[in-house]
């Protein structure tokens, strides 16, 4: 049976390696949130994965909602939220940061891409239609804290479906920590 | 230099925490083996399809939730927790009976998605599974019509079909509306057989066709829309059934019109009744290849490009003579490389448009194209890969007292994307959203269009006022333009009056109002004399300029 990793250090092993280079460097609010005794910050991105032939998929951040049974969670929103090519699959970008106090054990995470996007495919542009661009997961403070991370697979080549005027934007997510 | 132990145990270290993003499963779903599935009668049945799928080639996974929150009243067995063999898939099926048009909205109402129902998604399924390292989530549109009729309007219709080796039709046809602006094909749906030869009627704003496989009896048909066929009558013909019909229109007098490719026969048939009312041989002064023809609104002959001599045709619907354009056709002012044009459609406005490939062997595009009727000759306004199409349609005169189809609306990301109409809507004067200012530049509106709700340009985080005001002047601009290019009236922007104070409650009653209101005529195709042929939303997102409110 697969068992979850519980490693605490296997992030430092990773910088170590100089496998982290893809993430954002902008560590403002994790240092605030650090100097906090009672909140620990997580990230939460997003990574295009399966791109195929797309040159170019544009998409922005909407809002973002984070509750825990029903109490909304503090989150800070990214500037790299703005517009994120997700085509580049090597790049998971920073949507933004939580802060969970202690006492937090699980979240519900909904994330809703703003309504319209773009691509590129075969060097021709077109638009994204991203109504149905909603991502709703929950997770747990103990998978939280592996990395202290959480990561919304968007899977392209499953998600992008012809439609009127473009492209129909059906997310086909997996969520890794 | 790294000592070899240390080099190992931190390869070692690093395949085992690359454990931790391992993605164990991948949810799946299908409804009615589609992504996006159109409904247009009631009852019908949707049997949805939910896969998870252990994607580790080497390792069972545990599976601990799979949620569809629509699929309530469905059972899933095996119930999670289970384990899921490596590479292995466990299938849950379910089916919902859709009673009526309001049940479909209902589900629309509550769904996940914040927009729904809408006139081009009535509801969104949502499936989602969880592991213990992680989750996944598959989504399915289904679309309801309240009836699955057509309107008239200049929506291109293009019908597909396979053919084998020998050109016989080799799958069911399935229905297609093109999009000129994007060069975008929407399915529409899948018949049951295979049929050629497709006509939009405007007596009924239905289509027909004639479904031939070659061997058979052709049969008259009907084709609604969701691409659904129903069989009419078998056609009265003297034609022999391996016989391939490749051609249809409705003439202004109500009669459907089909052309039969290898014995050159054209038929007139009752579209209500199947029932053939003449038929007769095509006469032609030298070879003639026709795929398929259109009424003008205008003279009410059949226009058509002859394959075989290149260049324009007109038939006679009564007498079954075809006249060939004096002089070969040329595309774009060059003489037309080897074009086969299968698609013919003309407006209500009396303009002819084909859909057909041309030049060399190694370099064929498929194109939609304008026809001067007068000098026979095309210009291309976009070539894009498509499948391999049978046929075209479109409604080709407006009966007086027909049902209209709403008035067309476009969203923001047309308007975004599409710099002749924008400057179509520019061009009428400055834009006043009231307290949120006034338009009169392309960047300025561009910006506006593509404005971000949560981040400004500058990085800027935006208040929830803030993000109120981008997210109402974007639909307030959108529909703005949706009554200059579309002649479509937009809400009153009065909760946007008075710039001293803008009340977020009221100010976001208008943003939905206005945001339902350009998405509502969404599905009402664009007059094609508007000339919208390029979409471009990357470079004008370049352009856009950083809105000041």
């Amino acid at each position: 049976m697969k068992l979850p990793s519980q490693s605490r250090w296997a992030p430092a092993l990773l910088v170590a390696l100089g496998t982290t280079g893809a993430c954002d460097s902008s560590e403002d609010d994790l240092v605030r949130a650090l100097g906090d005794p009672v909140l620990d910050a997580f990230e939460l991105r997003l990574r295009g994965q399966d791109a195929a032939r797309y040159e170019k998929v544009l998409l922005g951040m909407g809002q973002v909602e984070i509750t825990s049974f029903g109490e909304p969670v503090r989150f800070e929103p990214s500037p790299n939220a703005r517009a994120m090519d997700l085509s580049d699959t090597d790049h998971a970008h920073l949507l933004g940061r939580f802060f969970l106090p202690r006492y937090v054990k699980q979240v519900d995470i909904t994330v809703r891409l703003d309504d319209v996007g773009a691509f590129k495919e075969d060097s021709l542009a077109g638009l994204v239609n991203a109504q149905a661009g909603t991502i709703q997961f929950s997770t747990t403070r103990g998978a939280l804290e592996q990395r202290s991370r959480v990561v919304i697979h968007l899977h392209l080549k499953d998600s992008l479906f012809e439609g009127r005027g473009g492209k129909t934007l059906l997310p086909s997510t997996s969520i890794a920590h | 230099m790294m000592d070899r132990k240390w080099l190992w145990l931190l390869f070692i270290g690093a395949v085992w925490a690359s454990n931790a993003w391992a993605n164990d499963f991948r949810a799946g779903q299908l409804v009615n083996g589609r992504k996006q599935y159109t409904v247009g009668t009631y009852p019908e049945t949707l049997r949805f399809t939910f896969t998870v799928t252990n994607i580790d080639p080497a390792l069972p996974a545990e599976l601990l939730s799979a949620t569809a929150p629509l699929m309530k009243p469905c059972t899933r067995a095996p119930t999670p927790p289970l384990v899921v063999p490596a590479d292995g898939q466990v299938t849950y099926q379910c089916e919902i009976e859709l009673e009526s048009y309001d049940a479909c909205l209902t589900l629309g109402i509550h769904d996940a998605n914040p927009v729904t129902p809408n006139p081009e998604v009535s509801f969104t399924s949502t499936f989602s599974i969880g592991w213990d390292a992680g989750a996944s989530q598959a989504g399915t549109n289904v679309l309801c019509l309240p009836r699955p009729d057509l309107f008239c309007d200049d929506t291109v219709y293009l019908s597909t079909t396979s053919r084998a080796l020998d050109g016989r039709p080799a799958a069911p046809s399935r229905l297609y509306i093109f999009d000129p602006a994007t060069g975008t094909l929407t399915l529409q749906g899948e018949a049951a057989l295979p049929y050629n030869a497709l006509a939009f009627n405007p007596f009924d704003n239905i289509l027909y066709a004639i479904a031939s496989d070659g061997i058979g009896a052709p049969r008259f048909i009907r084709v609604d829309a969701t691409g659904a066929s129903r069989v009419i009558a078998p056609l009265d013909t003297a034609a022999p059934p391996s016989a391939l019909w490749t051609a249809g229109a409705v003439l202004k007098d109500g009669a459907y019109v089909g052309f039969e490719h290898g014995t050159r026969r054209l038929i007139r048939v009752n579209p209500t009744t199947g029932e053939t009312l003449s038929e007769q041989v095509v006469t032609a002064p030298g070879d003639f290849q026709v795929a398929d023809f259109a009424v003008s609104p205008r003279d009410g002959q059949l226009y058509a490009f002859n394959n075989a001599t290149q260049r324009l045709t007109r038939i006679d619907p009564l007498t079954g003579v075809a006249t060939d354009h004096a002089s070969p056709a040329r595309i774009d002012g060059r003489p037309a490389e080897a074009p086969v044009m299968s698609a013919a459609v003309f407006t209500r406005d009396g303009e002819l448009y084909l859909y057909g490939t041309s030049g060399p062997d190694t370099r064929r595009a498929s194109g939609f194209h304008a026809v001067d009727v007068m000098t026979g000759h095309l210009t291309t306004l976009l070539t894009r890969p498509v499948p391999q199409l049978a046929d075209g349609a479109m409604c080709g005169f407006y009966l007086w007292g027909a049902p209209r189809p709403r008035p067309t609306t476009r969203d923001r990301g047309f308007f975004g994307a599409s710099e002749s109409a924008l400057l179509e809507c520019l061009a009428y004067g400055p834009i006043s959203l009231g307290a949120l200012g006034e338009v009169s530049t392309l960047p300025g509106a561009l910006g506006i269009l593509w404005a971000n709700p949560a981040i400004a340009s500058n990085n800027a985080r935006r208040t929830a006022l803030e993000s109120l005001k981008v997210r109402t002047a974007r639909e307030a601009l959108t529909a703005v333009c949706n009554e200059r290019v579309f002649n479509t009236r937009a809400p009153a922007l009065s909760a946007l009056a008075n710039p001293a104070s803008l009340d977020p409650g009221p100010v976001e009653e208008l943003r939905q109002r206005l945001e339902r209101h350009n998405h509502a005529g969404k599905r009402t195709a664009i007059p094609l004399r508007k000339r919208i042929f390029a979409m471009d939303p990357l470079r004008a997102m370049e352009r856009a300029e950083e809105p000041r409110f």
